[in-house]
């Protein structure tokens, strides 16, 4: 999971999610057996630059999430992490030099070497 | 700058610090609540000391660093109950690490209370510290580990700190402030010294133990601050780890605390030259002239000046690395 910088503007009001990084978590999902599923996008304290960005793969929403449908995919952000994400593009890269799910997000101003977490 | 007024330190209460018990009560301290499930985790990933094995009734001391690897403070972690913490640090600037800690808590189920003001810190520093307060609290209490007492409806929290230095036993008493006199009579009894903040002071540079907003603060990283020894290389991230590996790593660490000597009282915030060249800057100076007739201070000097009996000028005053 590595930060990149933003290549395409996103509306602020949403996040985006690419197909392949849909696929994928199309793929994690089915390969845990799960048939009701969502992907949790989310932020939390820590992390080299203070903000760390964290994924789950759960079975919906809680109360206070904000829902996205992209790709077939719901994506569940809570409203507390989402003014860090207004705006981020999450990718997949793959292959041998793959770095896994990508965060290309707008409000990040400083990113740590490894690219998990961030600073505002 | 202070003006100095210089008077004779006190032997009986250096005496109690270094060879008895000494207690010494803070006019201000940070003393934070922090309950909910995710406020150990929090802490863990935020600082430098890996905490997730602070069990109940344990405590742990740790820095809170910024994201460019200086120190926003000190704090001692007690774990006195089920989902709480106490946190402890010796600034008397409770919203510093209250405002940073919120800052980073977002999703996470944790909520800070600062009680600084309902309550009272009393230490208690020298080799019979512990013996004092089981003695007079009735309690039995290992290092490193904190213990609650029901005080009438308050509870009273013990916490034993070995973080200080080496072979410094210290424990901090924490609770309500309108019974804190009856504490502080019955550490006397156990054979306890109340000791007044110059001669803590004193006691504190003569062992050269970092003191907040003096060696370490926002000036400072925690290497050269002294706290090398809070800081686990091998816990992972949390917030300033990248900066403080790389000055590490490259051995980019350019100040050191050093205990000075002077024969006159130095000032703090004062310029150290070597040959004219920057040398430092005094951090703490005590204004006591203790038994020996040599005055104490603390101060960052830098890596070319660090070797005992380095000899460097303070404005006009001959200062001693010791």
């Amino acid at each position: 999971m590595t930060t990149m910088s933003p290549q395409r503007s996103v509306p602020i009001n949403t996040i985006e999610i690419t197909a392949k990084a849909a696929s994928k978590v199309t793929k994690f999902a089915a390969d845990k057996g799960m048939e009701k599923y969502g992907l949790k996008v989310a932020v939390k304290g820590g992390g080299c630059s203070g903000l760390t960005y964290t994924l789950d793969i759960v079975e919906g929403p809680d109360a206070d999430d904000k829902v996205i449908i992209q790709h077939e995919i719901e994506v569940y952000v809570p409203k507390k992490a989402f003014v860090f994400l207004a705006g981020t593009v999450l990718d997949f890269s793959d292959g041998l030099n793959g770095k896994g799910f990508e965060f290309a997000n707008p409000n990040a101003a400083k990113t740590c070497g490894c690219g998990t977490s961030f600073s505002v | 700058m202070q003006t100095s007024i210089s008077t004779n330190a006190d032997q009986s209460q250096l005496d109690a610090l270094e060879n008895g018990c000494g207690i010494f009560v803070w006019d201000a301290a940070t003393i934070v609540r922090h309950s909910g499930p995710d406020a150990l985790d929090l802490l863990h990933r935020l600082t430098t000391k890996g905490l997730l094995s602070v069990g109940e009734g344990q405590s742990q001391r740790t820095v809170l660093t910024s994201d460019r690897g200086r120190v926003v403070d000190v704090f001692l972690v007690a774990n006195i109950a089920e989902n709480q913490l106490l946190l402890v640090s010796d600034s008397p600037n409770s919203e510093r690490v209250v405002s940073e800690i919120d800052y980073y808590t977002i999703v996470e189920d944790a909520e800070l209370t600062d009680i600084s003001e309902s309550q009272t810190r009393i230490s208690l520093i020298g080799p019979n510290a512990r013996r004092t307060v089981e003695s007079a609290l009735n309690i039995g209490l290992e290092p490193d580990t904190t213990a609650r007492i029901d005080f009438g409806d308050d509870p009273v929290y013990v916490i034993s700190d070995t973080s200080r230095g080496p072979g410094i036993e210290w424990i901090d008493v924490i609770y309500d402030t309108a019974v804190f006199s009856r504490f502080v009579g019955a550490f006397e009894n156990s054979g306890g010294i109340t000791v007044d903040a110059h001669n803590f002071e004193l006691f504190r540079i003569s062992n050269a133990i970092p003191g907040s907003d003096r060696e370490y603060g926002e000036h400072a990283n925690p290497i050269e601050a002294g706290l090398l020894h809070l800081i686990d290389w091998d816990k992972g991230c949390y917030v300033g780890q990248e900066v403080i590996a790389r000055l590490d790593a490259y051995d980019k660490v350019q100040r050191n605390v050093k205990v000075l000597k002077s024969q006159t009282p130095l000032e703090e915030g004062t310029k150290l030259t070597s040959d004219s060249k920057p040398a430092g800057v005094v951090t703490s100076a005590s204004q006591l002239k203790p038994q020996n007739g040599e005055y104490l201070s603390l101060a960052l000097v830098r890596k070319a000046y660090l070797s005992s009996a380095t000899v460097l000028d303070a404005d006009g005053t001959t200062a001693t690395v010791s």
